[in-house]
């Protein structure tokens, strides 16, 4: 009895073994398996933080993405040295390809400057036009 | 030795029935949410032709799904003699509350003003039509 139970979980983890080790190596697509094994793991990387004139506020753009080519850009302004979740506290969200500028006017005004990376393809953004405690107002610019 | 391959084989038939069941729900579920979104509404809501009449700005409402679906404002901009295509030309879309209004302020130049609650946008914006024949610029109202 327990012998015919080793057989049938070698036979089936075998057949799993299989399955992932063609998805690891790209031989076949599977969003379950990515899943499950991790591939998916979303990577953030700094790309630059912006301090305001008085130094009491950071504008800091992420740039956010995984193995499966989704990637995007967010930008978030916080106090110094607050911690904030990139995930869910942003002001604005655009795609990789976009070009972005970000000038603080004084301390309390943001001008976050974007253009398309293709200007056939055209530009996506999510803007948020106050900080998260309201005090620093953001303007956007879309250069030509 | 004929048992312990026949346990092995049951093992894979085991793996491969529960993994084909995972796989076909998912296939299901996609395409059930698919059939929901697939249809859309396209209420038009104004036409503007450019001073020399070679080309026309559409400014339309396309939303569908339901209570948990979509509705955005967008313009199509395309030359005259061309028909209308919701899925085709697109320069600009904003949500649905947005104000959106075309003005052509020469014959290869269109401004579009749009206006936001003063709290978020969702903004799509090209600056140039898709022949390149017309730029676009933008003003928030």
């Amino acid at each position: 009895m327990k012998r015919s139970v080793i057989y049938f979980a070698a036979g089936f983890l075998a057949c799993l073994g299989s399955l992932v080790l063609l998805s690891r190596v790209g031989i076949i697509h599977n969003k379950l398996l990515d899943a499950m094994t991790g591939y998916e793991s979303t990577t953030v990387k700094l790309v630059s933080d912006l301090p305001s004139p008085n130094l009491q506020y950071v504008a800091t753009t992420n740039k956010v993405g995984n193995g499966t080519g989704w990637c995007e850009v967010r930008i978030n302004v916080h106090k110094k040295d607050e911690v904030f979740d990139w995930e869910h506290d942003f002001v604005c969200i655009t795609g990789c390809d976009t070009k972005l500028d970000l000038k603080w006017e004084d301390e309390k005004h943001l001008t976050v400057s974007y253009s398309a990376g293709d200007v056939a393809k055209g530009v996506h953004t999510y803007q948020q036009f106050r900080s998260k405690d309201s005090l620093v107002s953001i303007a956007y610019l879309l250069e030509p | 030795m004929g048992r312990r391959i026949r346990y092995f084989l049951a093992g894979i038939f085991s793996f491969v029935v529960i993994y084909g069941c995972v796989w076909l729900l998912g296939f299901l579920l996609e395409k059930g949410f698919d059939s929901g979104f697939k249809g859309s509404d396209i209420i038009m809501v104004a036409n503007t032709v450019s001073p020399n009449h070679g080309f026309i700005a559409s400014t339309y409402v396309n939303s569908g799904g339901g209570g948990a679906g979509w509705c955005e404002k967008m313009v199509n901009l395309r030359k005259s003699e061309e028909p209308f295509d919701s899925k085709k030309r697109l320069v600009f879309s904003s949500d649905c509350q947005s104000d959106v209004e075309v003005i052509w302020k020469g014959d290869d130049t269109a401004m579009i003003k749009y206006s936001t609650d003063g709290m978020r946008a969702d903004l799509f914006q090209r600056s140039l039509s898709d022949d390149k024949a017309v730029r676009v610029f933008y003003q928030t109202k």
